[in-house]
């Protein structure tokens, strides 16, 4: 058609695929959320034109109610998603690793990671903000968030290690802390990498629940359920789309680390 | 003076409160830079002798000696090399083979040296940067030939080391295994479940009945290598072989 | 795909998007001005406080008891609540400091800071180890609670003493419930009306010799919102229950409040659709009609033989709607025909976003989120 062939095997006929049928799926979703919103007509859906003049508004003058910007409302956001995910990591994986390895150590923690992992991060989000403090609260929840998926990811990680592998470091002469290192957490990388992609997604959830209870200093949370508490439904809807974009980066560059990993490995 | 020694080795296996017997009884001794095959019908437990010498896995009773001293534990002077090769797919070709020697904490220029010494013997010297999954399987095992023997060590193990690539490769690998022999008078215990493969490559074969495994016969090839697969003596006895083993087929 | 189908599904798309560019730029996307919702009684005046860490003095003689204020940070109900919009006037118009959100950083002694907490949380967020706050402006119970339980905490000042009689809960109705279904809003408000007169005569009868009503009133508010009746006696003295529209006490006309409230909102950032005629506005929106009536001719029979269903959004725990409350704990509605079925919400926005639902025809909650929500829901 139009005298042009596509040719899965070139990598800019690939690429300007992928740019036009991104174009085209995104251009659609606004047409299906315009014709819906007009449909529905209530302002709780505003039309995609109201939120475009809301956007440009906010990312101009920004958020004059608590006269941050959105820039500022993002990095309050991306801290408490930083903080919750360090701290998840640093506990999570070395956690993770000494229970995928020692089988006592997995009987005995079995009965508490299978009780206190169907509770819904979300629903921890009171518990810890009113336990500890305004500051740390919200970055326990996100950490609750990120805890469980990437704990999870680890230990099974660690129970799909070959055993082949192990046994063939300790012939080479590798003793326990060396097979450990060299042998066991490269093993485990690309299943935390994993972990770390579906934590993400769940820590973004977590954020915005916390800042709808504790908003100190903003947050896009916080924003949100500031503009929906006082129905500017156009700014809301500006809200969900940042939290949407900051969501599409994080993840997106754990994924293109994850890939690039898994690829090194020969995973794939 | 034997080299290696297995003394009156039992194994027992647990397995949700059943007791096998897998190994009963197996005295064995292999002399220095002699290559021994440990033949037998699967499941028979060729494997498990051959991960007590490791030190993988401890006899029920008996003891293991190597050059003289108790095998505790495995350790770098007993390389193995395993049927699924068993390489780390995070690490190059050359990373493969520093493995043993990095974790030893030999110095980089060393490593180095030895390194690429062995890459050349197993004919890898233009792969050392590829990745282990860009290999095929002869060169992927090659990679764990070096890789064991690259320490140094008194013995190499070998669990199969070729049943898992088709017979063209497998007879390709079994030759440059012999040209390896030439240079380096390596002292080898060979597991495996071809007739032929042993025959080709063996100074004694040792054969195991079926399990509980006991030996059944232990025969010397005197014949120098490169062997003629061809010739009447070699398939006489691969004959008789085969026949002995038909005996301890598990079906029967 | 073949060369056919990509074909096909190329002309889909354009299909697709010709009509939907043709039905979005043929559909009437003006909004209408029509109100949803009028605010057609009081609920109470007043009742609100500021509680910190230090004294402060809301009537500063000297720069330094002004500077005293600089670089506190107090927690409101936040933004479109009437404590934090009042926090606000006073700080910018009597202070002369900044009013701005307390974000992590360094604090400016220029600047008194916000930040947003519910009432019901205040007391915790105070007392945990955040060192985030130095006070705060709740609503009652909350306020007196603070000051009565909370060691080393100062009664900065009552809202009354802030800003005179300033207006606090309305009574507010889907216009459309009341332009169809007026019998029903007379029943209810008279009930409602009764009921807010039982609660002042009970409160009156607190020194008198039969004080029988006010101990009924402090046990029938205690159960509602779990606060201790000594708690109860203190927050009753800073509050006022009213439904009258009109403040004879000489106070600001409820419509000039809130033309203002609406044009100190739209400079906030609060209100975002603008407002063309604030005055039109909030004469429109306050509607004396019903009250009127019945001020006018008496309140409704009594005992009607059919009762009328009316479904009430109020707010949890807040002792400001008592008289609602005790209209139906004491069976007062019942006695006009009118059959409560009533919903708790956590704060204004939600009896307003439950108003944009439908769930609910009647509502009590603050000025300023009815203003605020009621402007930009249009």
């Amino acid at each position: 058609m139009f005298g042009y062939t596509y040719d899965a095997e070139n990598k800019w006929h690939r690429f300007g695929k992928l740019i036009l049928v991104t174009a085209v799926s995104l251009t659609t979703l606004v047409y299906i959320w315009w014709i819906l919103a007009i449909i529905i007509d209530t302002p709780a859906v505003p039309t995609p034109d109201l939120v475009w003049a809301a956007f440009n508004k906010l990312f101009a003058e920004g958020d004059i109610q608590t006269g941050l910007s959105m820039w500022e409302h993002m990095f309050a956001s991306l801290k408490r998603f930083i903080g919750g995910f360090v701290l998840a990591f640093v506990i999570a994986v070395p956690l993770g690793l000494l229970i995928g390895y020692s089988k006592f150590l997995d009987e005995f923690t079995r009965p508490m990671i299978e009780f206190l992992k169907p509770i819904a991060p979300i629903a921890w989000a009171p518990v810890f903000i009113f336990a500890t403090t305004l500051t740390l609260g919200p970055i326990l929840v996100v950490f609750v968030g990120i805890f469980f998926p990437l704990l999870y990811n680890t230990i099974f990680g660690v129970k799909k290690i070959d055993p082949n592998l192990i046994d063939a470091a300790r012939t080479l002469g590798a003793n326990n802390g060396q097979v450990f290192y060299k042998v066991m957490l490269p093993c485990t990388t690309p299943f935390i990498m994993n972990g770390m992609r579906i934590g993400f997604g769940i820590g973004w959830m977590c954020i915005v629940a916390a800042e709808m209870i504790a908003p100190l200093g903003g947050g896009l949370g916080y924003f949100i359920s500031l503009q929906s508490v006082l129905s500017n439904w156009p700014y809301v809807f500006v809200g969900l789309g940042v939290i949407s974009v900051l969501g599409i980066l994080t993840t997106g560059l754990v994924d293109y680390a994850y890939r690039t990993i898994a690829k090194r490995m020969g995973m794939e | 003076m034997s080299y290696i020694e297995l003394n009156n080795i039992r194994k027992v296996f647990r397995k949700d409160d059943r007791e096998t017997l897998a190994i009963d009884n197996i005295s064995l001794s292999v002399d220095k830079e002699e290559l021994v095959s440990i033949l037998g019908p699967s499941g028979c437990g060729k494997t498990t002798i051959l991960r007590m010498i490791a030190g993988l896995t401890d006899p029920t009773s008996g003891e293991v000696l190597v050059d003289g001293e108790t095998v505790d534990g495995p350790g770098s002077d007993r390389g193995m090399v395993f049927q699924d090769f068993a390489l780390f797919p995070w690490r190059s070709v050359r990373k493969n083979v520093e493995f043993g020697l990095e974790v030893k904490g030999i110095s980089k220029k060393d490593i180095t040296e030895r390194v690429d010494r062995y890459l050349n013997l197993v004919g890898l010297e233009n792969f050392a940067d590829a990745r282990v999954h860009e290999l095929s399987g002869g060169m992927k095992q090659r990679v764990g030939i070096a890789r064991a023997m690259v320490n140094g060590p008194k013995v190499v193990l070998m669990d199969e080391p070729f049943g898992a690539l088709d017979a063209q490769t497998r007879n390709i690998m079994q030759a440059g295994l012999i040209r390896i022999l030439e240079k380096t008078d390596q002292t080898i215990v060979f597991v495996t479940h071809s007739v032929d493969e042993a025959l080709y490559l063996s100074d004694r074969i040792v054969i195991l009945t079926k399990r509980p495994a006991k030996i059944k016969e232990i025969i010397e090839i005197p014949w120098p290598r490169p062997r003629d697969r061809a010739s009447p003596e070699f398939t006489a006895l691969r004959k008789r072989i085969l026949t002995e083993l038909e005996k301890e087929n598990v079906m029967n | 795909m073949n060369s056919a189908t990509l074909t096909a599904v190329v002309v889909g798309f354009m299909v697709f998007f010709t009509l939907g560019t043709a039905f979005i730029a043929v559909s009437d996307t003006t909004e209408s001005n029509d109100l949803d919702i009028n605010i057609i009684a009081k609920a109470n005046i007043n009742g609100s406080g500021i509680f910190a860490d230090r004294p402060l003095s809301i009537d500063p003689k000297s720069p330094s008891e002004i500077n005293a204020w600089g670089g506190l940070v107090f927690m409101t109900p936040g933004p479109g609540s009437i404590q934090h919009y009042m926090l606000g006037k006073f700080v910018v118009e009597d202070l002369g400091l900044k009013y701005a959100m307390y974000s992590t950083g360094s604090l400016s002694s220029d600047t008194v800071y916000w930040t947003p907490v519910a009432p019901v949380n205040m007391r915790l967020v105070y007392l945990s180890g955040d060192n985030v706050s130095n006070g705060g402006f709740p609503w009652e119970p909350y306020y007196s609670d603070i000051i009565l339980t909370v060691d080393d905490v100062y009664a900065v000042a009552s809202s009354e003493e802030i800003e005179e009689n300033h207006p606090c809960c309305m009574v507010a109705a889907k216009t459309s419930f009341l332009e169809s279904n007026e019998a029903a809003v007379l029943r209810f408000l008279s009930a409602y009306m009764e009921a807010l007169d039982w609660v002042n005569n009970a409160l009156a009868s607190k020194d008198s010799e039969n004080p029988g009503d006010y101990l009924n009133l402090l046990f029938l508010t205690s159960e509602f919102s779990k606060v201790s009746p000594t708690t109860l006696e203190d927050a009753f003295g800073t509050l006022t229950y009213m439904y009258d529209l009109v403040d004879s006490s000489g106070a600001d006309s409820l419509e000039h409040y809130t033309s203002n409230l609406i044009e100190s909102f739209e400079s906030l950032g609060i209100i975002t659709k603008k407002v063309d005629d604030p005055t039109a506005f909030a004469n429109k929106f306050i509607n004396h009609t019903y009250l009127n009536k019945i001020l006018k001719d008496g309140k409704t029979e009594v005992y009607p033989e059919k009762k009328v269903k009316i479904r009430v959004g109020h707010l949890g725990g807040d002792i400001h709607q008592i008289g609602f409350v005790i209209g139906m704990k004491l069976g007062i509605f019942d006695k006009y025909g009118v059959e409560i079925i009533s919903t708790l919400y956590p704060n204004g926005p939600g009896v307003m976003q439950a108003f944009q639902l439908g769930i609910i025809d009647i509502g009590i909650l603050g000025l300023p989120p009815a203003v605020s929500n009621t402007a930009n829901f249009r």
